[in-house]
């Protein structure tokens, strides 16, 4: 049964990202306080936790960009049973991993006035490339049912649901007219992951691809579909160099599209 | 004349009926919906008044179905200190103002797969058994059409409780009462008698936009050509175009399909078992203990396809295919049932 002597200790990690993915977290307004009955929160420095482990549950966000990170992303799995990836950067890498596709002394020279001070690995990758990972939960940010519904699957034992569904059935279920169908417009949601509610589609806006690859995404064929609305091979290329750019399916796609190089 | 209020009633009426009608049905306490205008499409909402009412039909997005069946919905609720299920199944009255005659067929499919047999489903009964249909007959075939190679439209002759066919002076309307309820809706409204000429322009506008239609399939033999053509090379060639999104799928008006799963809070106190819609085009629907039994997309795709126009034959009578095109002009990839239905049996 799930009535336990000690509640399941939480904690929630931040390494290379913008801190969005713990926002979800704090957003859960009447439920955190349930959450706050069924189990401890014992590491979240957003909020002020900031317990030792060991812990039963840990979310990580943000990828493994340095040494300093790849050292404490090795400590926190020594701590944790239950180890969870959350959002674009923990999984992927995230936005930032797009320096994996550039020379990293020309990008410091080119950002920063003193880059002799920037200690880094050439690559951002997700924290399973340093790691052992047990679950995933995709977006840009994180979606606060998947959250939900993983921390509850803990708490009784049973395996989370992750949905696999395409952004197009978010679409389909608010009564959206397709942007492709009726607007010509290369949305990515037929290739992407559900978990936003079909944000960007719902305002007019092609999807963006946040949740990263779907099930079973069919490259080949937006590819062509982009061809047909006009779209140059440039143009196809950033579509996979953008805020998912380092999920497998994605960054073989670019490749496949290779823009013209910049004179400089 | 005035309407007596009897089913098999006939009157010819104009648009300000419309009113009186949704009026009735609002009155009895039904939520009414029907097509409306809305992003360059038709998509039933709630109605207000019957102004907002599209005649044209677009087809829409999301079929009517969802109200009898919704896309998702709490099955019960356990408590989990004392153990105690709950269900609540409360009949719930809704109507449709507005119907098309696919549309009917496709409520009539789903009743044989809900209703029929030995365990009729409780949640589609509370929402099925009253539940009053005002059917428009369509007097004009949309670009993706094919409910009349279908055998489901473009007009109906039953299972309607009021039947609208347009007739060819704009606000002027054949009504047809089909039901006791019917006539209660209509019962002494002053209308026009129904003549001749117009059962005849009924029925000529009817088997006009028959023949006019631009999407068709010849439906003869179609089950034992669609098994024998299995393994056609037009089913890779769609699948290559197709992105897997199961758009198709989620517009159909007979999708039955269902994911049942448990919720509960972070209180730990409740759950609530619910089941959501599914279809056989997920990834996830054929991830069973040890893999997917359908891991490829020309499987899925040629499920969805087959189930349609033949295997639904074999389980129930009739094809799960209905001709409403919505699948057709929802595809982001232009994949086209009927087309493919020609071509696989030789027909393109």
């Amino acid at each position: 049964m799930t009535d336990r002597a000690e509640k399941p200790r939480l904690a929630v990690f931040k390494f290379t990202s913008c801190s969005g993915c713990q926002l979800p977290f704090l957003n859960m307004e009447t439920e955190i306080l349930d959450l706050a009955e069924s189990i401890e929160v014992a590491y979240f420095a957003m909020a002020g936790a900031s317990q030792p482990g060991p812990y039963d549950l840990a979310f990580v966000e943000g990828g493994i960009s340095c040494q300093e990170d790849a050292r404490r992303i090795r400590k926190v799995r020594e701590e944790s049973r239950i180890l969870v990836a959350i959002g674009n950067c923990a999984v992927y890498g995230g936005p930032q991993a797009l320096r994996n596709f550039l020379p990293l002394e020309e990008l410091k020279r080119a950002v920063y006035p003193q880059p002799e001070l920037i200690h880094c690995f050439p690559t951002c990758q997700g924290i399973a490339d340093y790691v052992s990972v047990d679950g995933f939960l995709n977006g840009c940010p994180v979606d606060h049912g998947h959250l939900q519904d993983y921390i509850v699957s803990v708490m009784l034992g049973k395996a989370p649901e992750v949905s696999t569904r395409s952004v197009c059935l978010e679409c389909k279920m608010k009564e959206n007219v397709c942007l492709i169908v009726a607007e010509g417009v290369a949305c990515m949601g037929v290739l992407t992951g559900s978990g936003c509610g079909a944000l960007c589609p719902s305002f007019d806006r092609g999807c963006y691809g946040c949740f990263g690859p779907s099930a079973d995404p069919n490259l080949k064929s937006f590819a062509n579909l982009c061809r047909e609305l006009g779209l140059t091979e440039e143009e196809i290329h950033r579509k996979f160099r953008y805020i998912v750019n380092n999920a497998e399916a994605f960054r073989e796609e670019a490749e496949r599209h290779v823009p013209q190089p910049v004179e400089s | 004349m005035v309407l007596q209020g009897q089913a098999g009633e006939n009157a010819v009426v104009g648009r300000d009926a419309f009113d009186e009608i949704l009026a009735r049905l609002q009155e009895r306490g039904y939520a009414v919906y029907g097509t409306v205008n809305e992003k360059g499409t038709g998509i039933f909402r709630p109605l207000g008044g019957a102004g907002e009412l599209s005649l044209r039909c677009t087809g829409g997005t999301l079929p009517p179905k969802y109200l009898w069946y919704p896309p998702s919905e709490t099955m019960f609720t356990y408590d989990r200190q004392s153990g105690a299920l709950r269900s609540e199944i409360e009949p719930v009255k809704q109507a449709v103002f507005g119907i098309r005659p696919c549309d009917v067929h496709a409520l009539l499919a789903l009743d044989e797969v809900f209703l029929g047999g030995d365990y009729p489903d409780p949640y589609y009964r509370a929402r099925r058994e009253d539940l009053p249909l005002v059917v428009f007959n369509c007097v004009e075939s949309g670009d993706t059409c094919f409910c009349s190679s279908m055998g489901t439209g473009p007009g109906l002759d039953h299972d309607y409780d009021l039947l609208i066919t347009e007739l060819d002076r704009p606000g002027r309307f054949l009504l047809e009462v089909g039901s006791g309820l019917g006539g209660e809706l209509v019962r002494d409204l002053r209308a026009e008698v129904a003549r001749d000429e117009d059962y005849q322009v009924k029925h000529r506008r009817l088997e006009d936009a028959a023949a006019n239609a631009r999407t068709t399939l010849e439906t003869e033999d179609l089950p034992r050509l669609m098994s024998e053509g299995h393994g056609h090379p037009y089913w890779r060639e769609i699948s290559d175009k197709c992105f897997g999104c199961a758009n198709c799928t989620s517009v159909c008006p007979t999708c039955y399909c269902a994911d049942i799963f448990d919720e509960t809070d972070f209180s730990l106190t409740e759950t609530r078992r619910k089941r959501r819609w599914s279809w056989c085009f997920l990834m996830e629907f054929g991830a069973v203990h040890g893999g997917n039994f359908r891991e490829r997309r020309i499987d899925r795709l040629r499920q969805f396809m087959q189930h349609k126009l033949n295997f639904s034959v074999g389980q129930y009578g009739r094809f799960h295919c209905v001709g409403c095109g919505r699948c057709i002009v929802w595809c982001p990839a232009n994949i086209d049932i009927a087309q493919t239905g020609r071509t696989i049996r030789g027909d393109a």
